[in-house]
């Protein structure tokens, strides 16, 4: 009863603690208690996935969800001794931010040897994946760009867009693209981009 | 007006296509020949966070073949290939090995059947369900044209196979190794990484693609 009830109001830290128009994800991934109807378990383990991308609300967040989860146990008479213990797992990864400078020479370099056309118009990032990759650039800090390559077929989206169906996302059991232009084009950035960084004078 | 926006644009095309038709010919014979096996095979065989055993070995065999120095076991599994060419910057490209806990149900002809003993014990399916098969073979495409066009370049190419995108711990493991004290620190650093909500052929760059995660 009452992992449910965290479940429940761990949801209102995004939608009321905070502000509206700053992201922040929580996903109870994993909820593991009980052994069989008729026994109360004493006992549930739930595994989180927080996302942000301020390190104020990473702070606002983390902290939030250590007020609720202990509250909410204490509000259902748990005593203190017995409070649910919070603890992080995976490594945390920070955000990644693209270097500016270093962006703007690539995206200009692609433009010109493939086109503008070369860029997603489908494109919106609607969810919040994360990335281990910052530990690599971000201390000591190392110029970077970071960018996607699109893998679905003009046939697929168009299938999609008429009701079809949807296009299955990057972890889904159904994901797939298409590997052939997917790493051709993959290649040809790549090789681009190193030709320009690495020009000889 | 309308007249010499039309020209430039023609001129414009016919040079980036000049430059560049050689490059993607010389892609799409490597795709054909070798990229595009490796990627059948790399999908097949996913192997799940830190257990990268298969995927790296092979990773270091074809970076080998391509004419880099290759040194294995960074960071657990990881793999750094290292092509020293003159003088000049330091660049880095890095790909994940890793695939995900998940039973493919993509229907594909080549779709993973692979079941694997997790990090605490459980038999887990395995698929590369977020195309990291997609960023090695694209790595050593990469790899075999770096090679082929030393006469073009200057400088230091690293590139790197990590462990463990997905359990955020591969590229922490690989710097807590000492990469950049063993390997040269980058001047320059780069990812790339599929995604099926854009078009295949198409890039997207943004100043901000990823957000911070917390697991708790």
């Amino acid at each position: 009863m009452l992992g449910a009830q965290i479940v429940l109001a761990l949801q209102t830290i995004i939608t009321r603690d905070l502000a509206p128009r700053e992201p922040g994800l929580i996903t109870v991934g994993s909820f593991h208690a009980g052994s069989k109807s008729n026994i109360i378990g004493d006992k549930a383990v739930l595994e989180l996935t927080v996302r942000t991308e301020s390190p104020e609300a990473r702070e606002l967040v983390l902290k939030a969800i250590t007020r609720v989860t202990l509250n909410t146990a204490r509000a259902a008479g748990v005593a203190d001794t017995m409070l649910p213990e919070i603890k992080a797992t995976d490594a945390p990864a920070p955000p990644i931010v693209n270097d500016v400078a270093l962006s703007n020479r690539l995206k200009k370099v692609w433009a010109e040897k493939l086109g503008p056309g070369i860029f997603s118009t489908r494109y919106k990032r609607g969810g919040m994946g994360a990335e281990d990759y910052p530990a690599f650039v971000n201390a000591p800090y190392i110029p970077s760009v970071y960018f996607r390559i699109g893998g679905t077929s003009d046939a697929t989206f168009a299938a999609a867009d008429k009701g079809g169906p949807a296009i299955a996302a990057n972890h889904s059991p159904l994901f797939h693209i298409e590997p052939d232009r997917t790493i051709r084009t993959g290649v040809e950035t790549s090789v681009l981009a190193l030709l320009d960084l690495l020009r000889k004078n | 007006m309308k007249c010499l926006l039309l020209l430039s644009l023609l001129l414009a095309t016919a040079h980036a296509g000049a430059a560049d038709s050689e490059l993607h010919a010389a892609i799409a014979r490597d795709y054909k020949a070798n990229l595009a096996p490796l990627f059948e095979h790399l999908h097949r065989n996913p192997e799940l966070s830190f257990l990268e055993v298969n995927t790296a070995k092979r990773m270091a065999q074809e970076l080998r073949s391509a004419g880099f120095e290759v040194t294995e076991g960074v960071g657990g599994t990881g793999v750094v290939a290292i092509l020293k060419n003159g003088k000049g910057p330091t660049v880095m490209l890095r790909a994940d090995m890793d695939g995900l806990p998940v039973e493919e149900k993509s229907g594909l002809p080549y779709a993973s059947k692979v079941v694997q003993k997790d990090t605490v014990g459980r038999m887990s399916p395995v698929a590369h369900s977020c195309g990291h098969d997609v960023h090695m073979t694209s790595l050593i495409g990469t790899a075999h044209q770096m090679a082929a066009r030393r006469g073009e370049w200057s400088g230091t190419l690293m590139l790197i196979a990590q462990p463990a995108e997905e359990r955020t711990g591969g590229a922490l493991a690989m710097m807590k190794d000492q990469l950049w004290s063993r390997f040269g620190k980058p001047d320059y650093a780069m990812a790339l990484h599929v995604s099926s909500e854009a078009e295949e052929g198409k890039i997207d760059v943004s100043e901000a693609p990823y957000s911070a995660d917390n697991t708790l």
